[in-house]
């Protein structure tokens, strides 16, 4: 437990060394901070267009089974 | 930043607006470590000759430097920017007195932390309280202050409340 506490008291001093950067560098960071979260959001719909893709290919298969299914009946 | 600052500059030195100052996220930075944001919030004061359409002279002034809007804000560099008229006595005050700050070398009209945290009060979503506390913890700003802007803006209750909720012990 007086590991972790040390741990988040290191944390919180590294925090608020930042605070006392310069705008300017805090506005650099930012700028990379958003640039990442606007490239995380992109690869999630990159992913939900995947995911959309795969059943869409499954959903297909089935319904290929299913006809192939019926034709052999 | 530096070209988000020009463009604010040149269209107050054009009349474009009567006043701006930058405000949420990126003002809050003044004081506390850098936040996670995704735009660059502008109040703009504009002249009592205001139409429905009060920001299409903003929009024109940036589409002639090569600005495009892009939904809701309009793309400088990789900034996009949200243009914000004052939307009540408690923002056009905080335009008013706004302080001049410096990026990259530039002087720059930002709303004070005074006026961030009751704004931010005001609108109270959880990641405008967040910026209360942060403010508070920076000591950017004092909790009598905060109650005397509050008050005077009517917004005595939601201080309370907030007090309640996240301070007291």
């Amino acid at each position: 437990m007086s590991e972790l506490t040390a741990m988040l008291e290191r944390q919180a001093a590294w925090q608020h060394a930042r605070a006392g950067m310069s705008w300017t560098e805090k506005l650099r960071l930012a700028g990379v901070l958003r640039k990442a979260a606007v490239a995380l959001r992109a690869s999630g719909r990159r992913g939900a267009h995947k995911v959309a893709e795969e059943r869409a290919f499954y959903g297909l298969k089935r319904a290929t089974a299913r006809l192939e299914g019926e034709v052999g009946e | 930043m530096k070209a988000v600052v020009e463009l604010l500059n040149d269209m107050k030195a054009a009349g474009v607006v009567r006043d701006y100052a930058l405000f949420g996220a990126i003002a809050q930075m003044r004081y506390t470590e850098p936040v996670a944001t995704l735009d660059a919030d502008v109040l703009v004061l504009l002249g009592s000759e205001a139409s429905l359409d009060v920001l299409s002279p903003i929009y024109r002034f940036c589409g002639e430097r090569g600005y495009r809007s892009r939904g809701e804000a309009v793309q400088v560099g990789d900034w996009p920017v949200q243009f914000l008229p004052t939307f009540s006595p408690l923002t056009e005050e905080a335009v008013r007195e706004a302080e001049t700050g410096d990026i990259e070398g530039l002087p720059v009209r930002v709303v004070g932390a005074k006026h961030l945290a009751v704004i931010a009060l005001s609108v109270g979503r959880a990641k405008d309280h967040t910026r209360i506390l942060a403010l508070l913890e920076a000591g950017a700003v004092g909790r009598e202050e905060i109650e005397s802007l509050a008050l005077r803006h009517g917004l005595g209750a939601r201080w309370q409340a907030f007090k309640k909720r996240f301070l007291d012990e």
